[in-house]
């Protein structure tokens, strides 16, 4: 039986599907896809063929050199895919994914530009999440969340979130 | 003297800025907002805190989040740029009251050497959250001023004296401190009314400090 896995954007206007396992889940370090995804790497996953699906909306497309073009939302911004027109499928950025644990990196790649301090991240003080700055705490995230929930959705926006 | 400054921008450069001045807190926030709207493990953010914040070229565009918050990014290529809450990001202010510049009460007397030690514990723990306050001394000796303190922090001064039949927030200014005119609240509170009845000589009540930094 072949597994699936749905992911999108953040806002919802982007959804995908993948048939399969992705190959090759990898933190991606290079200069171009820290910038691309505006952090200090890329998480990407291989779909070859046509495993993936776009199920709702179109992703916008930047050309970031002549053999690649980054897909991302044009309504949210979340950087969704790197697309190497040549080749016959498509990576997938693992956060986007539904469930982003689902499939654990098993590299790093572009690591001469990796940040110096990347492997002392762990290390750092560790909290949860604490909005107290916020005059409703988290509870005035949590009821006005726009985001697109961890899974397929018949209507997005859903009635009373447009 | 040269501020520092810092640009960035995203990929396909339609959009660009410039902090001008000292950033505030870079922190590393694994939420599953932040995890869905960059679509990594993690989002690293830097708060900007009290530079100046500029978009030198385009403008973002903006994704409302939740109703207390909106993501910045780049219509033309995605790229991830900012995270905006109505009052900013949370700061969390460390006020180590240890690193007065003066004498300590009889019996807690720090060395100039244990306040750059505390100092730079403080340091290693918050980083640029950390605020050292300087309460006045009742007899300045300054020595551990923010131009000798290890720390990437700001300094804000002030002075409390509470004692029977005086109450105020003193006027004074620590020789050398300098919190360059920014403002702060200050709340005093004791934990045992002990303190309010022994050291202060004064019955316990409950009153609201004027807010009126001195520095």
């Amino acid at each position: 039986m072949t597994s699936t896995h749905s992911g999108g954007c953040q806002c919802g206007a982007v959804r995908y599907r993948i048939e399969g396992e992705l190959e090759y889940p990898h933190l991606c370090h290079c200069r171009m896809c820290q910038k691309a995804a505006g952090n200090y790497f890329m998480p990407l996953g291989f779909a070859p063929g046509k495993m993936l699906t776009i199920t709702r909306g179109a992703p916008g497309w930047f050309h970031s050199s002549d053999p690649v073009r980054r897909g991302f939302c044009r309504d949210c911004g979340t950087p969704l895919f790197f697309d190497t027109l040549e080749s016959d499928g498509i990576a997938v950025t693992l956060g986007s994914l539904d469930d982003p644990a689902a499939f654990p990196p098993v590299a790093n790649d572009g690591m001469e530009t990796r940040v110096p301090f990347h492997a002392a991240l762990d290390g750092l003080p560790a909290k949860s999440v604490d909005r107290n700055d916020l005059p409703g705490g988290l509870e005035s995230v949590a009821s006005t969340n726009h985001q697109h929930p961890d899974h397929d959705t018949g209507v997005w926006p859903a009635e009373g979130k447009a | 003297m040269s501020m520092e400054t810092h640009s960035g921008g995203c990929q396909c450069g339609a959009v660009r800025f410039r902090l001008t001045g000292m950033p505030g807190t870079s922190s590393v926030c694994y939420c599953r907002m932040c995890q869905k709207a960059s679509a990594a493990h993690a989002l690293a953010l830097v708060s900007v805190g009290e530079a100046a914040l500029e978009w030198t070229r385009g403008q973002p565009s903006w994704f409302q989040s939740s109703n207390a918050a909106r993501r910045g990014f780049c219509d033309k290529c995605g790229t991830p740029l900012a995270y905006d809450a109505p009052d900013g990001l949370a700061l969390f202010y460390l006020f180590d009251t240890t690193l007065r510049d003066g004498q300590q009460t009889p019996g807690i007397d720090f060395s100039l050497d244990d306040k750059m030690s505390i100092a730079a514990c403080s340091t290693s723990l918050a980083s640029t959250m950390s605020r050292a306050a300087i309460p006045a001394p009742i007899r300045p000796t300054p020595r551990f001023l923010p131009s000798r303190a290890p720390m990437k922090a700001s300094f804000t001064a002030f002075g409390m004296t509470r004692r029977a039949g005086r109450f105020g927030v003193q006027r004074s200014r620590p020789a050398g401190a300098d919190a360059g005119g920014g403002r702060c609240g200050v709340l005093v509170a004791k934990s045992w009314d002990y303190h309010v009845r022994v050291a202060l000589k004064t019955a316990p009540m409950r009153r609201t400090l004027p807010a009126s930094p001195t520095a």
